[in-house]
């Protein structure tokens, strides 16, 4: 790639040029390049051009597009089916596999349900199941149709312990849970919560019932929300879609967010959340009470994760980037800035 | 940002080496998830995709030898499959009708750096979100990627000629957002001189 043929046209060039121009696009992509010598030199025999070059130069840099990356341990298990499909397709398989419609199907697999301190009721007259969680506890169960769900903590679900092909699959959800739908033919499946209703093919989604509110967020798929008593006409989400009903305003917002940032609590993390959200949030799931002295930092985002493995070194973490004392009193916790 | 590859990965691929097809795919596996992750945010269907184009290279590795890039060649099929799973689960999920046309590269996913002056780059930022789906998709194949033009078009199916037009219209778009004035108080408060 030689730019000597071009060093009279770059002499009458504008900014506007210089931004379309390829070899100038490369020498911003690659400034440790052999191209860089060149440019430097030819900087320094055209003296005029040095502002026209850095207003060029700032315009490219100033662009930039988010990272989103996955986490290692979903590509080493991308990697892990990939290696098995592959050594299934060596092998001549005589069993014809079941056709998986990918945009539906669950893909997480060998994680050990948590055994907790919740509790199975079996209701004989309607055969139906319940479970709760309490405070600090969550709990992953597998619906009579294979579909999961992650409950949250301090949540309840309800439903008929054998579902009929044809008919609707329903289940009644007070609480948080994380559902991943598997496609049934034509049969929908609705999870009730007390103020909406959400119906889907096959999918996955988040819905939050806390604090009077009820929140859904979409993650893949498409699903229908239905409100109870008619007090919004239904709605359609697609994934990043996010929506928060207020009962007692009617009030309905309709937002988009990255979901996996809303759902990261099942991997027992929050990600990217104010500290009113976090606050919120380990209110509604561990039975803490917050009292935060400057209310100016309910406002404050704090950037990355924070993990919730541990509850102690989660509040730890908090009051490093909130640069605040802790102080506990059996649930109670009073944040006060240093 | 991203670990290396060694120049004749390919080459081991097709050879069979199955340790270079994990390295090669752990590499892979991150970039595409960054850029089909900018056409949806269905995760699921975005590693279905993923990993289909990835297998796609073990079950094809004889033929690899005569791609002449393979590297383009993957973005490509990436695409293509991606496209083609997100068209296809609108269309069975479809409770209301199905929208019609390719997946949009998400407008919010082009930004402009913070330690831009805030009257700018709000002014920057609107342009943005004037630009087109394949502006940004070609901005983002070319400066985040760093391809060549060649490749940009060869993957997003459209001719060189194109995609100069393309680039050149967002950027210029740009451009157009700033005044010469303004531009020395971004150079001073970046350093530059």
């Amino acid at each position: 790639m030689t730019n000597g043929n071009n060093s009279g046209r770059y002499a009458r060039y504008g900014v506007q040029d210089f931004i379309c121009d390829p070899f100038f696009q490369d020498w911003i992509l690659h400034p440790e390049a052999a191209a860089a010598a060149w440019w430097e030199e030819w900087m320094t025999s055209h003296p005029e051009k040095t502002e026209t070059i850095s207003d060029a130069r700032v315009l490219l840099q100033s662009l930039y597009f988010e990272e989103q990356l996955p986490a290692d341990d979903k590509v080493q298990q991308s990697l892990a089916e990939a290696q098995e499909k592959i050594a299934a397709f060596a092998t001549t398989a005589r069993v014809r596999r079941m056709p998986r419609i990918w945009w539906a199907a669950a893909s997480i697999a060998g994680i050990v349900l948590c055994a907790g301190i919740g509790y199975l009721i079996t209701s004989s007259r309607h055969t139906q199941l319940s479970y709760a969680t309490a405070y600090g506890e969550m709990q992953k169960l597998y619906l009579p149709d294979s579909s999961m769900l992650i409950l949250n903590a301090h949540s309840s679900v309800r439903y008929s312990k054998e579902w009929q092909p044809g008919q609707a699959r329903e289940i009644w959800l007070d609480g948080e849970a994380f559902f991943d739908v598997r496609s049934a033919g034509a049969s929908t499946f609705q999870v009730h919560t007390k103020d909406l209703t959400v119906e889907v093919l096959g999918t996955a989604f988040d819905i939050r019932g806390r604090r009077g509110k009820t929140e859904v967020v979409l993650q893949s798929g498409k699903i229908r929300v239905r409100f109870t008593a008619g007090a919004h006409t239904d709605l359609v989400m697609t994934p990043g879609d996010r929506i928060i009903f207020d009962p007692a305003t009617s009030a309905l917002a309709h937002t988009t967010i990255a979901p996996e940032k809303y759902t990261s609590w099942k991997d027992r993390r929050l990600t990217d959340a104010t500290t009113a959200e976090i606050l919120q949030y380990l209110e509604d799931n561990y039975h803490k009470t917050f009292i935060l002295e400057d209310e100016t930092l309910a406002k404050r985002k704090i950037g990355g994760v924070i993990l919730l493995d541990n509850m102690d070194d989660a509040l730890f973490a908090l009051s490093t980037v909130l640069n605040a004392n802790l102080i506990q009193h059996q649930d109670t916790i009073i944040i006060r800035p240093r | 940002m991203y670990n290396s590859l060694e120049k004749d990965i390919w080459t081991q691929i097709s050879s069979g080496d199955q340790d270079a097809y994990a390295r090669l795919y752990v590499f892979y596996y991150k970039r595409l998830y960054n850029y089909g992750r900018k056409f949806s945010s269905d995760i699921i269907v975005l590693e279905d995709a993923i990993q289909e184009a990835l297998v796609a290279i073990w079950t094809g590795r004889q033929r690899l030898s005569q791609i002449e890039k393979p590297h383009t060649w993957l973005f490509s099929a990436f695409r293509y499959i991606l496209f083609k799973k997100v068209k296809q689960g609108r269309k069975i999920l479809s409770l209301t009708t199905a929208e019609a046309g390719e997946p949009d590269f998400g407008a919010d996913q082009l930004l402009i750096r913070r330690e831009i002056e805030s009257a700018v780059r709000h002014r920057l930022e609107q342009a943005l979100q004037t630009l087109t789906s394949r502006q940004r998709e070609a901005i983002f194949l070319r400066f985040y990627e760093g391809l060549s033009y060649e490749e940009v078009a060869a993957i997003m199916g459209i001719s060189v000629k194109a995609t100069y037009k393309i680039m050149s219209r967002a950027l210029l778009q740009l451009k157009e957002t700033l005044s010469l004035p303004i531009l020395t108080i971004l150079l001073l408060l970046r350093g530059l001189s």
